[in-house]
This record gives C-alpha cells, sequence and structure tokens, in this order.
C-alpha cells in the first residue's frame, strides 16, 4: 500500500512540483493550500508524513505542527520554509519535526529525505 | 404635523409657486435626469470592469496551472520527448500576455528550486524564446516594461550586452535605474561599481543598502578599493563609499578617510568618524576633542562613540568644559557614558562629571 503524504503549502508552485515528484516516488500525496485545511485534513485522515511550511494562511506552520504533535504524535513532520534563521529551526526540531529544508530547495534532495525519513530508502 | 406639511408639497403646488413655464423647475428637471443618468451609466462601468477583471483573473489563474504544469512536467518528467513537448508549449504563448505568464511562473520556479534543475529552468527560458522577449521588452518605451526586463535578467542571471543598458543607470524613473544596478552588479566578473563614475543622479538610500548586500553576498570577484569614490561630486557616493571602507575592513584607507575630517560636510564628516571608529582608529581622537565645541550635535556624538569604543576616561573628561555648552542630547549621552561605560573611573574619581552637569541649570530631568 502506498505511504500517504499531506503537503501544506500555500505557493502553487511548491505544491505541483512536491506533488509531481512525490507521485513519481511512489506516495499518495494529498495537499492543502493553507493551514485550516491542512489541519482539517491532519483531524480527519491519516497520513505516513507530514510536509509542511511555517508560512501559512490561516493558521501557522507552527500551530500546525503543535496540533499535529496532539492529534497524531508519531507522524513525522518535515518542515520545508523560506526560513533559514537559527532560532526559527531550533524551534522546529524542539517541537518535534524530523527534518527541515530551507527554500530554495532541491526536489531531489527533499525526495531522499522523505524516503529516509519514512525508511523507505 | 409633519406629515401635514409634507402633504402640501405636491407638483401641483410647486406648479402654484413657480408657475407653469418655471425656468427653474425646468432646469430641476434637467438636472435630475442628468444626475440619474450618469450614475446608471457609472454603475454600468463598475459593474463592467469588474466582470472584465474577473475574466482576467480567471485566465491568468487558468494560464498560471497550465505553466505550472508545464514547467513540472518539463523539468522532473523524464519519459516526455522534451522537445516535442517543448514545440507545443511554444505554440500557446501565442501573445505577450500569456509570455509574461510563463515568464512570471519561469521566475517563480527560480526562486524556490535549487540544484541541477536551475540549469534547466535557464534553458527553458531561451527555448520558449521568452530572453527574447525581454529584450523586446527591455527597448519598449515604457519604464515599468524596462525594469522588469531587467529584473527577469537580474533573477536569472541572463546574459545581456551591457552597452544595451549601461544608459538605464541614469533613466529618469528610479526603478528603472535601481533595476538597472542590479543587473550590473550580478552581473560583474571585476569592477562592480565602475558605474559610479556614470551616474548623474545622486544614490539613494535603498540603492546604497541594495549595493551593499549585492557586494557582501552575490558579488564573487576582487573587491574594489572605495577610495577612488571619496572625491566624487555626490555626497552620497563618498558617504557609501565611506561606509563601505568600514564594511570591508579596507585599513590602508586610513590617511585618506582622516584627510576627509577636514571637510566642511557634515554627512560625510559623521561617517568618516563612524568609519574611523569601526577600523579602531584611535590616533584621531585628541584632534576631534580639540574642535569638539566647533562641531555640530550630530559630529559631537560621533564623537563620543568614537571615544566610548576607543578612547580613555582622560579624553571623557577633557570634554567637560565643551560639553557643558552643548545641545541637552549630546550633554546626555556625555552623562550617560559616565553612568554606564566610565563608571568604576567616575567613581575613583568622585564623579566630577556627575558634580559638573549638576551645576548646570541645564533640564537634566531628561537623563
Amino acid at each position: 500500500m502506498k505511504k500517504r503524504i499531506l503537503v501544506i503549502e500555500d505557493n502553487p508552485m511548491v505544491v505541483k512540483s512536491l506533488e509531481f515528484k512525490l507521485n513519481k516516488d511512489g506516495f499518495d500525496v494529498t495537499t492543502s493550500p493553507d493551514g485550516r485545511d491542512g489541519l482539517e485534513k491532519i483531524k480527519s485522515e491519516s497520513f505516513d508524513l507530514i510536509l509542511t511550511d511555517l508560512m501559512l494562511p490561516f493558521i501557522s506552520g507552527t500551530q500546525i505542527i503543535e496540533q499535529a504533535k496532539t492529534l497524531a504524535p508519531n507522524v513525522p513532520i518535515i518542515v520545508l520554509s523560506t526560513s533559514n534563521q537559527e532560532a526559527i529551526i531550533t524551534n522546529a526540531f524542539s517541537m518535534g519535526v524530523s527534518d527541515f529544508m530551507t527554500k530554495p530547495f532541491s526536489p531531489n534532495e527533499l525526495s531522499l529525505r522523505v524516503k529516509r525519513t519514512l525508511g523507505v530508502l | 404635523m409633519t406629515s401635514h406639511i409634507l402633504k402640501n408639497f405636491t407638483p401641483e403646488y410647486f406648479v402654484t409657486l413657480f408657475g407653469e413655464d418655471s425656468q427653474f423647475i425646468k432646469i430641476g428637471l434637467i438636472i435630475c435626469t442628468l444626475f440619474i443618468v450618469i450614475s446608471l451609466f457609472l454603475m454600468v462601468i463598475l459593474f463592467y470592469a469588474r466582470y472584465q477583471k474577473n475574466k482576467l483573473n480567471k485566465r491568468k489563474d487558468k494560464l498560471n496551472n497550465l505553466c505550472i504544469d508545464f514547467i513540472t512536467t518539463y523539468l522532473f518528467d523524464d519519459q516526455i520527448n522534451k522537445k516535442r513537448f517543448l514545440k507545443r508549449f511554444s505554440r500557446i504563448l501565442k501573445n505577450d500576455f500569456y509570455k509574461q505568464i510563463a515568464t512570471h511562473q519561469i521566475l517563480e520556479f527560480s526562486n524556490n528550486i535549487k540544484g541541477e534543475s536551475v540549469e534547466d529552468i535557464r534553458d527553458l527560458f531561451k527555448e520558449l524564446n521568452l530572453d527574447k522577449f525581454n529584450l523586446r521588452q527591455l527597448q519598449s518605451h515604457r519604464w515599468e516594461k524596462k525594469a522588469r526586463a531587467l529584473f527577469v535578467f537580474s533573477e536569472l542571471s541572463i546574459p545581456i550586452d551591457l552597452d544595451e543598458i549601461i544608459g538605464l543607470i541614469n533613466h529618469k524613473r528610479i526603478e528603472v535605474r535601481q533595476q538597472c544596478l542590479l543587473y550590473i552588479l550580478k552581473d560583474a566578473k571585476n569592477n562592480p561599481l565602475e558605474f559610479l563614475d556614470r551616474i548623474e543622479r545622486p544614490l539613494t538610500l535603498w540603492q546604497r543598502i541594495y549595493i551593499e548586500d549585492s557586494l557582501k553576498n552575490d558579488y564573487q570577484g576582487q573587491i574594489p578599493d572605495f577610495s577612488i569614490w571619496l572625491e566624487h561630486q555626490f555626497e552620497s557616493v563618498v558617504v557609501f563609499a565611506v561606509r563601505m571602507i568600514g564594511e570591508f575592513n579596507q585599513f590602508e584607507n586610513i590617511p585618506k578617510l582622516e584627510a576627509l575630517l577636514n571637510t566642511d560636510n557634515v554627512v560625510i564628516k559623521k561617517e568618516v568618524i563612524r568609519c574611523l571608529n569601526k577600523l579602531s582608529n584611535e590616533a584621531i581622537i585628541p584632534g576631534l576633542i580639540q574642535n569638539f565645541k566647533n562641531e555640530t550635535s550630530g559630529v559631537q556624538l560621533e564623537i563620543l562613540n568614537l571615544i566610548e569604543n576607543n578612547g580613555n576616561y582622560e579624553q571623557f573628561l577633557t570634554l567637560l568644559t565643551p560639553i557643558i555648552k552643548a545641545e541637552d542630547k549630546v550633554k546626555v549621552t556625555y552623562f550617560n557614558m559616565n553612568r554606564m561605560h566610565f563608571a568604576k573611573e567616575s567613581a575613583l574619581n568622585g564623579d566630577i562629571v556627575k558634580f559638573a552637569l549638576s551645576e548646570e541649570p541645564m533640564q537634566m530631568s531628561t537623563v
């Protein structure tokens, strides 16, 4: 059975590239254009991995991580953000995210990190 | 009572009041009719404009999605026949509007993606002839098209003939000048600030910030000797050059900066002291103390800052006499330096500064 990945990202270009790349890698990808929709999906569906941005409309990525860690504590989270400030990255890791990638990102590298996090590498 | 009065205002009442052929009523009617017609006309225009805008946005969204799909497939799908795929997409980009959207999406990809795909994005830009389209935009008479084209070439690092754009460094619109400057900086292999000799307008603060950022983060070549612009005709260029001498630690230019201390230009003088402060130059302190009372408050504050970082308590105390005649903000800074920075030395000397300043009739409530 295909592993399910939830991508929460508001930039349609990034969403399409991630969706395309991860689908090609054999994952089942669900996308959310904002934090509110993403959180609804986390509540109603089950995923094997969450890939989220930090700057999102309605609900921020940080709030999503907090909620996801309560609702689905065993689901690994990868953050994909434009922020490269040490404090933000440290804060994300202290909240329990598995990995942090900064934009601009390499789709191949992201694909490898996703596989490694899901243990399919 | 009110309704009784209103009942009297019937058409017949006005006819009786003004007469049957009253010009007053006719003009009033014409104005009312005109007002209603104009209102209706404006409402129709408003609705039409909104409808057109929605239509355009829908078209834009559709085309944006199409471009994203195309670029994603082109970049990440190894199984497609890229040549045929490209040809098909080129046919879609039939007018300037389509080309603008495609350029915008290519920029989006370029800003978000790194790695091996970056070269592919640049190739795609050329394969779709968007470089030619943007060159045409650059030659357009409209400033926003020029600025946008320069931005695109600069963001994608697409080489263009410098002779084609060097004239734009003095364009009447600041947006064009700024984009031109950014392109030159990004493209430069050496001597990135050569354009400073050609500018005919002062540099704005934002331009200075952009140039500094570009020199620090993008430029790969040798950093120029900034002292060659210390005698530039524009104050903004001199201030920028002085600042850069400090930022890039060009200690060899200290003698030239010291010579600039004799300038009558307060802005330059302040920047020179700030720069020498950064370069930890303490040799200038005695000279500055000597002339302290004749300086403006801005320069005096810079001198105090210099003494705080590179001077000693004796030099600080020498300023006690001229400080009494200085402006309040200088006195406050001096007092705070005594309390915070030289607290230890001050305590050993019986806090003469506090004593001397409290003797003054100055309003120390702000301290």
